[in-house]
């Protein structure tokens, strides 16, 4: 080991420019990799409250066409009775909880200037399978979404903003100008966490226009729902299942000249964030290969020029490599080294590579896109953008960067014929 | 001295080949890139926009339902609720930064609605003469975005033609010269399932859902007029205030809001930009667009360092040389022309086949395209400023290294030797 | 009996354009313990012999023995294996490899040796270091060395690894006289002392005068 950094910083002292070109080259090779990582990470990663990311399906909502007309047909979200038709108690499923898309709402308290808040509708099962900190006060209960009772959670923010405190619990609130009552204040959730953000909580059941069906068609309303399945649950055996059901619906909708297009429902979260509208497949494969085609590029290229250098810095070297050679070093020998050598390189690189993207994604939170700009800035924690995974995958793009740009100058390198590698001057 | 370069060239096979390879792949990847970024200003050049939304706001209401305590009930509720938008439209207008009030559904740009509608001749006939998005606009609502006709009609104009119960179409984007909404001028149509004739009074340009793509469809303006006896405002209300005030009058408004703008059953609750809404609904694009072009920075730096550490050490390797063509009489420009020309001659041996592989992408249809039926324009450009940008990057990196070059001293270089 | 043993040993070298001759059926046996000198004009294909008898090159026809072994046929880890436990080079330009100092580079054959601990090889390397009178230059570069000193580290990397036969490629050729006869002592006595057997080439006829034999090499034929 001692070797090699002696060999680095040789060369370092001697061609400092090359030196800084060949760090910075990786760097900027496993930066731009590591944001793209982030980014996917941010969205499909278990972060608090979305603890459960990898064990959530999302049930959307419909797509129904007509069976003899040609048309695009309509898509909504659910009634009632579709929802419990198509997702009660499903094998593997643990919780089932229904909501309301969120929308902004005016919230006012009596006495003070109202503010305009996201308001999620949604039920008990909720808060089991997102986690959220309860600052004060605790969730309502089964019996109160039973009974559609006019209880609210807020959000610290909202609870200071409204009441100057986060001991909000007993106070009353107006949303939409109905008085609720607060029953729990909890801490603020990043608008990344795409399906547990809002700033106000209710029961779905206390807006009587979320429980009933939609004007254009008994499937049709409100809801939508999250599902926790178990830890060995099989989501291919829960989308068969779902699925069954979906044929069950349209041939029963068959006397209307209708039918239901299951459209892969209920999605894991990376399907749910590559999903356009319920009218739609998401197409996770697409945005996957698009992905793995970002990465190729962003390898390839630095690879090819730190490739071209590493050839010019072993041309230099050829003489020393004849010698190791004479005195007893092998083929493997030589390109192993030289492997070592660079991955060394490499690795101090994607370190600064890596520390410079996780402060990127902390401070410019603008890269996670689609975060509506009136919102305010996301939190970014540093467990939503680094986990033990993001090192290793790091890793893993050092090493493929330092195999592509090295491999082929190191295999050259071990074929030379050491006599006229010796003769060789390369000042 | 070409040829003495290109011998050269191939002399130094090993370092050119990787730096062609790159060249080539970069070229590709950057072209394929900067048809994406071409097509986009190419469009925002072509988009001659129907409306101009600076200096506009939109309002957002809404009502006191039942349940609630504050409910008021009345005994028309309908009417109640048109007294009360005409009372909170008054006293916007009262503002004296306030220039016009109007309403509308489905007007205000910057939505993704889609509320389709198949127009037909009035006079019989199955045929559809022009498909649509439906957009419902009163008088002032088409001052207040500044519609613009597709024959350069003012919007007063416009609301003219709107005041007499006649109905606007929009011209298709993609559908030169307009042709498909100026032939619809002066006929009567109806809609699907409605017998009631309206004439088409005039046509305004290509309305967009944002700024980045070609029209999606036509769209038909109709008028809402004389909302009081109507009854009817639709649902959107907008204002457009005094130029460069829109922030202030925001800040303004949104402090009265609960005590000016709440009357009957009817509360606002919000008040934005259309910018911003524009801003919020382009984000996607927005976003994209400037990773396409962080993309391309971040290519060309690598392309930078590539050659900048090539070059160096190129250089160092051919002091010797150098500096025999110094004791020759090359002087120091020679030197850093050389250096610059063998760049260049490596790009230009590079283009013609990127070229060949742009078009082949292009052929296929591998590209993204913004535009549909995007001409071939748009790939000429595309290569030409990919070329551009390659050749300013080559001379940036090869700069240092060449000025380095100049400055070897021929006497002490062969000495090292 | 010969340690070193050249058969029938040809070796043309082929370019698109020409064809040379370095060698043309070379025969020489080497005794265990000689000291050979190899002398001939530039080009005439003595350092040629000196890198097939080094494992280095192959001939195009003919055989090299070395211990007892048939060189022919050995793949490159065993040639590499071959040449670490029985070979050591000293060659003109010194050719140390100026990013190690001094102790590294005297210890690079060790390097290439498994099951050297770390104690071992430092007393080997302080061992040869001490032979070539440089103990106290062992943490300096290179750089830091005149010629002379450069060719005894060279040497006393040449014998870390204790091998039987020396190849030395006009190892005074970039010396002056004094250095040059400094270096030549130390290779006599590497010879007396050891016993090793040392092939050098050498344009000097003083020092070939001094070693056991001279072989004499003409447009690649050995003509005494």
């Amino acid at each position: 080991m001692k070797k090699y950094l002696q060999q680095i910083w040789y060369e370092m002292r001697h061609q400092p420019l090359i030196g800084i070109v060949t760090l910075s080259a990786t760097a900027l090779a496993i930066f731009l990799i590591m944001v793209v990582v982030t980014i996917q990470q941010v969205k499909v990663a278990p972060f608090a409250p979305e603890i459960n990311r990898d064990r959530m399906l999302s049930g959307h909502g419909m797509h129904v066409k007509s069976l003899s007309r040609n048309e695009d047909g309509s898509a909504m979200a659910i009634s009632p009775a579709a929802l419990h038709e198509l997702y009660d108690s499903l094998p593997g499923v643990k919780a089932l909880s229904v909501y309301v898309e969120r929308n902004m709402e005016n919230i006012s308290v009596t006495g003070r200037t109202s503010m305009t808040a996201e308001v999620l509708d949604n039920d008990e099962k909720f808060w089991d399978i997102f986690s959220f900190e309860f600052i004060d006060g605790k969730p309502y209960d089964k019996a109160a979404v039973e009974a559609g009772m006019k209880e609210a959670v807020i959000s610290e923010s909202v609870a200071r903003r409204m009441f100057d405190t986060d001991k909000a619990s007993g106070r009353e609130i107006k949303i939409a100008h109905i008085p609720y009552r607060v029953v729990g204040v909890v801490k603020d959730v990043s608008p990344l966490a795409t399906a547990a953000y809002a700033h106000v909580f209710i029961p779905y059941t206390s807006q009587p226009g979320n429980t009933r069906a939609s004007e254009y068609g008994e499937l049709f309303g409100a809801l939508e729902a999250f599902m926790l399945i178990d830890e060995h649950a099989s989501i291919p055996d829960i989308k068969k299942e779902v699925e069954r059901r979906y044929s069950i619906l349209s041939s029963r909708l068959k006397k209307q000249d209708q039918e239901v297009l299951y459209h892969g429902q209920p999605y894991t979260q990376e399907e749910r964030i590559t999903s356009h509208g319920s009218n739609n497949t998401p197409d996770t494969e697409t945005d996957r290969n698009l992905r793995y085609a970002i990465y190729v590029i962003l390898l390839l290229i630095p690879a090819i020029n730190l490739g071209s250098i590493t050839q010019s810095r072993l041309r230099r070297r050829i003489s020393e490599i004849g010698i190791r050679r004479a005195f007893g070093c092998t083929r493997r020998r030589v390109i192993l080294d030289i492997l070592v050598e660079n991955f060394i390189i490499s690795l101090v690189g994607g370190i600064i590579g890596l520390l410079l993207a996780i402060c990127f994604s902390y401070f410019y939170t603008g890269i996670f896109s689609d975060i509506n700009p009136e919102y305010p800035t996301p939190q970014i924690d540093f467990s939503m953008i680094f986990h033990t995974s993001t090192f290793f995958a790091a890793l893993l793009f050092c090493f493929l960067l330092n195999l592509i740009s090295a491999g082929l100058p190191a295999w050259r390198a071990s074929r030379v014929n050491p006599v006229e590698a010796i003769n060789s001057v390369h000042k | 001295m070409k040829r003495k370069l290109f011998t050269q060239l191939c002399n130094q096979w090993r370092s050119n080949t990787w730096i062609a390879i790159e060249l080539l792949i970069v070229s590709v990847i950057i072209c394929y890139i900067m048809n994406l970024l071409v097509g986009i200003v190419f469009l925002r050049m072509e988009n001659g926009k129907a409306y101009d939304v600076t200096d506009c706001l939109v309002v957002s209401y809404s009502r006191v339902p039942k349940e609630s305590p504050e409910y008021i009930t009345r005994e028309d509720e309908k009417s109640g609720r048109n007294d009360d938008l005409a009372t909170i439209i008054a006293r916007i207008k009262d503002n004296p930064e306030v220039e016009y009030v109007g309403t509308g559904s489905n007007a205000i740009p910057y939505n993704y609605n889609y509320y389709g509608r198949n127009l037909f001749d009035a006079d019989g006939g199955d045929s559809i003469t022009y498909n649509g998005n439906c957009r419902y606009m009163s008088p002032e609502m088409v001052e207040i975005l500044k519609l613009r006709g597709i024959a350069g009609e003012t919007p007063q104009q416009l609301v003219e033609i709107l005041k007499r119960g006649e109905i606007l179409v929009s011209d298709y984007m993609n559908d030169p010269d307009g042709s498909t909404a100026r032939s619809m001028i002066g006929r009567q149509v109806r809609f699907d399932g409605d017998s009631t004739a309206y004439r088409v009074g005039g046509a305004i340009k290509a309305v967009t859902r944002n700024d980045y793509e070609p029209a999606f469809g036509g769209s038909i303006i109709m008028p809402i007029i004389n909302e009081e006896k109507a009854g009817w405002y639709g649902n959107e209300i907008a204002v457009r205030v005094k130029p460069g005030m829109a922030r202030s009058f925001k800040q303004k408004f949104q402090n009265d809001m609960e005590r000016m703008y709440r009357t009957g059953n009817t509360y606002v609750y919000d008040i934005t930009l259309i910018e911003d809404r524009r801003d919020m609904n382009q984000m996607e694009i927005t976003n994209m667009v400037r990773n396409t072009i962080i993309c391309i920075v971040f290519i060309l730096a690598s392309v930078f360092l590539g050659l900048l550490g090539t070059f160096w050490f190129r250089t160092q390797q051919r002091v010797s040389e150098i500096a025999i063509r110094k004791v020759a009489g090359a002087t120091p420009l020679d030197i850093f022309r050389r250096l610059m020309s063998e760049g260049i001659l490596l790009l230009l041996l590079v283009t013609p086949l990127a070229i060949v592989i742009d078009f082949l992408v292009k052929y296929y249809e591998l590209s993204i395209d913004f535009v549909p039926d995007a001409p071939w324009s748009i790939v000429v450009t595309s290569i030409c400023a990919t070329f551009t940008l390659l050749a300013a990057v080559i001379l940036v990196g090869i700069y240092f290294p060449a000025s380095k070059a100049m400055k070897i001293e021929p006497a002490i270089a062969l000495k090292d030797e | 009996m010969p340690i070193i043993t050249i058969e029938g040993v040809s070796k043309t070298y082929r370019t698109k354009e020409i064809e040379t001759l370095a060698l043309e059926n070379v025969n020489l046996e080497i005794q265990k313990g000689e000291f050979l000198s190899i002398m001939g004009p530039s080009g005439c294909g003595k350092s040629t012999l000196l890198n097939i008898i080094g494992l280095l090159d192959t001939p195009t026809t003919g055989t090299v023995e070395i211990n007892g072994k048939m060189t022919a046929g050995m793949n490159d880890s065993t040639k590499a294996h071959f040449r670490n436990a029985n070979i050591g080079f000293v060659f003109q330009s010194f050719h140390l490899i100026p990013s190690l100092n001094v102790f590294d580079n005297v210890s690079l054959p060790l390097a290439y040796r498994n099951g050297v601990s770390d104690s071992e090889r430092h007393r080997r390397v302080s061992e040869v270091l001490e032979r070539v009178g440089l103990s106290h230059r062992m943490r300096h570069n290179p750089g830091q060395l005149s010629g002379g000193q450069c060719q005894r580290v060279a040497i006393a990397r040449a014998i870390v690894g204790n091998p039987e036969i020396i190849l030395a490629d006009e190892p005074t050729g970039n010396l002056d006289s004094k250095m040059g006869a400094e270096v030549m002592n130390l290779l006599h006595t590497l010879n007396k002392e050891d016993g090793r057997t040392i092939i050098m080439v050498t344009h000097n006829d003083a020092q070939a005068a001094e070693t056991d034999r001279i072989a004499r090499f003409f447009d690649g034929r050995q003509i005494s």
